[in-house]
């Protein structure tokens, strides 16, 4: 029995490209019969029940009655105080928070312009440095260093590679 | 006689930690099958089952005993995996070297014993599809593990991963010519005949 030509999948094949999609489901069913069926880690079951057992401790306390009594004072509480307060003072409290939200706003975008004027200043600076260096460097003395400086390159390049090539050879 | 899952789900609900641990049992292996196919790392996937498992039981009361335990379960595993899948962003095609460390030239040496080469030869389509199934799309190996490792219908598997039956059956045929494809690539096609290995 070879690669080529397995009986099991050759009819297999043979049923998908004839458009059988039946057979060829009932046939790849047999071939797959040769996939691991993974098993299952040792201890998952009571990794996830010891998970659920903390999940339900969290919620057990709020079903207490207790708990849930307090909850339900406290707010209550707090609702009657809110209550209790003027609707003035209520107003006063929310202009006031607008106030400080509308300052803070402000003082961000005042920061931000001047953080991004000094940030333009300093790349104001940076670009006259560059313009001056490459003024200089255009000029004819620097050009001409530049050119001397290839050309002793070149030339020792040269002279190393014909050094080297008796060794290569 | 057995309980039912929809009897489970109640004791659970009711309290009964052997409820649990009994749907727990039914369900681990399919559960973790699937995803451990879908993301190919063990020791991921048991963390995502148990991850499944932890939602399920936390939304138990939302299970609705018309339809099946199993499917609801899948489904949950499926949208876990998903979701690690979307944001790990795995390579969908596998590179992996074939490491089974097979030695077929002890087998052909040995080729006068029919029963050994038979037993390679198996081996061999074994790693060949394992490779194969690796190397195919998440979208359609997750169809594939349903299917025919874990033996589900057409319709629950439409149910479990929420596409149209049409779909899903469409997508095995693709699935499936993949995989042919693939175990021809590694020479289990029709083949020229006399071409043998």
């Amino acid at each position: 029995m070879t690669r080529n030509g397995y009986p099991e999948i050759r009819e297999w094949l043979e049923a998908e490209e004839s458009g059988r999609a039946d057979e060829a489901d009932l046939r790849f069913r047999s071939v797959s019969r040769r996939l691991e069926r993974r098993a299952v880690p040792a201890g998952f079951a009571d990794a996830v029940i010891a998970r659920i057992g903390v999940a339900r401790a969290v919620q057990d306390v709020y079903s207490k009655r207790w708990v849930r009594a307090a909850v339900a004072a406290s707010v209550l509480l707090v609702g009657g105080v809110a209550a209790l307060v003027p609707w003035h003072v209520w107003l006063d409290g929310v202009l006031a928070s607008v106030q400080v939200v509308a300052w803070s706003l402000g003082r961000l975008a005042v920061g931000g312009q001047a953080w991004l004027s000094s940030g333009f200043a300093l790349w104001n600076g940076l670009a006259e440095a560059a313009a001056v260096v490459g003024r200089q460097l255009a000029g004819p003395v620097p050009l001409v260093l530049l050119a001397l400086n290839l050309a002793v390159a070149w030339c020792a390049l040269g002279a190393l590679r014909r050094l080297m090539a008796p060794q290569e050879n | 006689m057995n309980p039912t899952d929809a009897r489970l789900v109640e004791q659970a609900l009711a309290g009964s930690q052997d409820a649990y641990r009994l749907l727990l049992e039914r369900h681990s292996r399919p559960v973790f099958n699937l995803v451990a196919r879908m993301v190919r790392e063990d020791g991921v996937a048991e963390e995502l089952a148990q991850d499944a498992f932890v939602k399920a039981f936390a939304a138990l009361r939302t299970f609705d005993p018309a339809y099946k335990f199993s499917n609801w379960i899948l489904r949950i595993a499926h949208n876990v995996a998903i979701d690690y899948l979307r944001k790990s962003r795995l390579p969908v095609v596998s590179i992996d070297d074939d490491a089974s460390g097979r030695d077929m030239a002890d087998v052909l040496a040995d080729s006068r014993e029919p029963s050994a080469f038979d037993r390679a030869v198996q081996r061999d389509l074994r790693d060949d599809l394992e490779a194969a199934l690796a190397r195919l799309r998440p979208e359609f190996r997750r169809l594939v593990v349903m299917r025919y490792l874990e033996d589900l219908s057409y319709e629950d598997i439409a149910e479990v991963v929420g596409l149209p039956l049409g779909t899903v059956k469409s997508h095995l045929h693709r699935a499936r010519a993949a995989l042919g494809r693939l175990l021809s690539d590694s020479g289990w096609g029709p083949g020229p005949p006399g071409r043998e290995e």
